[in-house]
């Protein structure tokens, strides 16, 4: 029994002293907060690679700033605590740009226009709806969000609906697909490319109020780290003016 | 693909060995302090960690570990670390919890006729009480494992890379929730049913 719990302790101890040894210089690592299903900003690909126009942002971002780059997966709603909790240096995800999220971290604008509208999708049928208040006279309407989500506190102003927040896109065009929800609100850009994917999607724009316009996607950057904000606006201004956002823009989010 | 599922595998099976050891160690000792022969002033801590840590989600545990946690003592964990404390923690407290039901079951006349013989706690501990108690709550221990295996799950929240996560991206690509989720299920039956017959062997052979 000694001999085998002795073993099991030199194992574990051996494979943690290869972890901690395999552990990367951090100096000059940019850790990148990052969610995996957000198409066309991030997705992985079918031999499970990270892709996407944030991912190609970061590396030419990482190259202006000289910097070697790892990205650490989590689920959207964590992605701002993990940035003020400094587990990660930037977070990127197609992060919209709005006054409440300024006034918490830094957003560096790298793509994107005003946006005033916002898209709520069904699954086929659509039931003649207009306004959220045409929604609100469903029989039990039920909206599906992605949780922490800009989109998540848009609904949640509406008590008479009921919402349901996921983690992730995907689960929420399975939930529409499977009738556990009438509709769900998706992130624009994001769902110009799933309705080529998904030709079901039905897809009716409804006005926001003014509080809530979007200003484009950002970068984040903890609000105590200002040198890393300036070298990132410094970054993205540069790779503005060179026309690569443009061309990396051409190249994810056309039609 | 295989390559990230079999990483993946391996670090579930580190995060939950891991978080084994450390939850036997301080099962251990909690189990002992609080037991009805060996109780003393400091027990009701002993007392009180097992009530915070049993009466607690472990997820909630896990997020204070990974996102509080540093702040109070000022150092950064990577979420493997965190994970494995916030596993064996929790550990500790159910371990705790069975190993004191085992000391408490042995009798009263034991521990005398031990004391009688001159024997010190410690060796009564060590060489009378706590064989007895492993060979009768060792089915409990390797339950467990097993559910420790399965909590590593949970792990995945804080972007740490394993099993089930491997299985969410996977299921964000293909939409494919059905043979996906299944197949996650099998590996995680397959991890425990392994685990759980080889310590039930090796406690028939070595207990």
């Amino acid at each position: 029994m000694k001999g085998v719990l002795l073993f099991v302790l030199l194992m574990l101890s051996a494979v943690w002293g290869i972890y901690y040894a395999s552990l990367e210089d951090e100096s000059n690592l940019l850790t990148v907060g990052i969610e995996t299903a957000f198409p066309p900003f991030e997705m992985l690909n079918s031999s499970g690679e990270l892709i996407g126009f944030d991912i190609e942002v970061i590396k030419q971002l990482s190259y202006k700033l000289k910097k070697k780059v790892r990205f650490v997966m989590m689920p959207f709603d964590n992605l701002i605590l993990s940035l003020v909790k400094k587990k990660v240096d930037i977070i990127m995800g197609g992060i919209s740009i709005t006054e409440h999220r300024k006034s918490v971290i830094n957003l560096v604008h790298y793509s994107g226009n005003c946006v005033s509208t916002m898209p709520l999708v069904f699954w086929k049928e659509n039931f003649g709806i207009k306004t959220m208040d045409d929604f609100a006279q469903l029989e039990k309407p039920v909206i599906s969000v992605q949780s922490g989500s800009i989109q998540k506190d848009w609904i949640a102003s509406f008590s008479c609906i009921t919402v349901h927040q996921l983690e992730t896109i995907s689960e929420l065009i399975l939930n529409l697909k499977q009738g556990k929800c009438t509709a769900c609100v998706i992130e624009p850009t994001v769902l110009s490319v799933l309705s080529k994917k998904y030709p079901e999607l039905n897809i009716v724009m409804i006005d926001l109020p003014k509080d809530q316009h979007i200003y484009g996607y950002g970068i984040g950057v903890a609000q105590s780290n200002k040198q890393l904000t300036n070298d990132i606006n410094k970054a993205i201004g540069a790779l503005k003016n060179e026309g690569v956002l443009k061309r990396l823009e051409e190249t994810w989010f056309s039609p | 693909m295989v390559f990230s599922l079999i990483q993946s595998i391996g670090v579930t099976l580190l995060l939950a060995l891991s978080a084994a050891v450390l939850g036997l160690m301080g099962g251990l000792f909690i189990g002992i302090i609080t037991s009805k022969q060996l109780r003393n002033r400091v027990s009701f801590l002993a007392d009180g960690y097992m009530l915070i840590m049993r009466g607690t989600p472990l997820f909630v545990q896990l997020l204070l570990v990974y996102y509080v946690l540093p702040d109070l003592i000022g150092i950064s964990l990577s979420p493997l670390t965190a994970g494995v404390i916030a596993l064996g923690l929790n550990e500790a407290a159910y371990t705790g919890a069975i190993i004191k039901g085992g000391l408490n079951t042995i009798q009263e006349e034991q521990w005398q006729a031990a004391q009688v013989l001159g024997y010190h706690t410690f060796t009564t501990l060590k060489d009378i009480m706590l064989p007895q108690v492993f060979r009768s709550v060792m089915p409990a221990l390797s339950n467990e494992l097993a559910l420790i295996i399965k909590d590593t799950s949970l792990v995945s929240a804080i972007g740490l890379i394993e099993i089930t996560q491997i299985g969410k991206n996977l299921v964000a690509t293909t939409l494919r929730p059905l043979e996906i989720y299944v197949a996650i299920a099998l590996i995680y039956l397959v991890i425990t049913t392994v685990i759980t017959q080889l310590t039930n062997y090796i406690s028939k052979r070595l207990l």
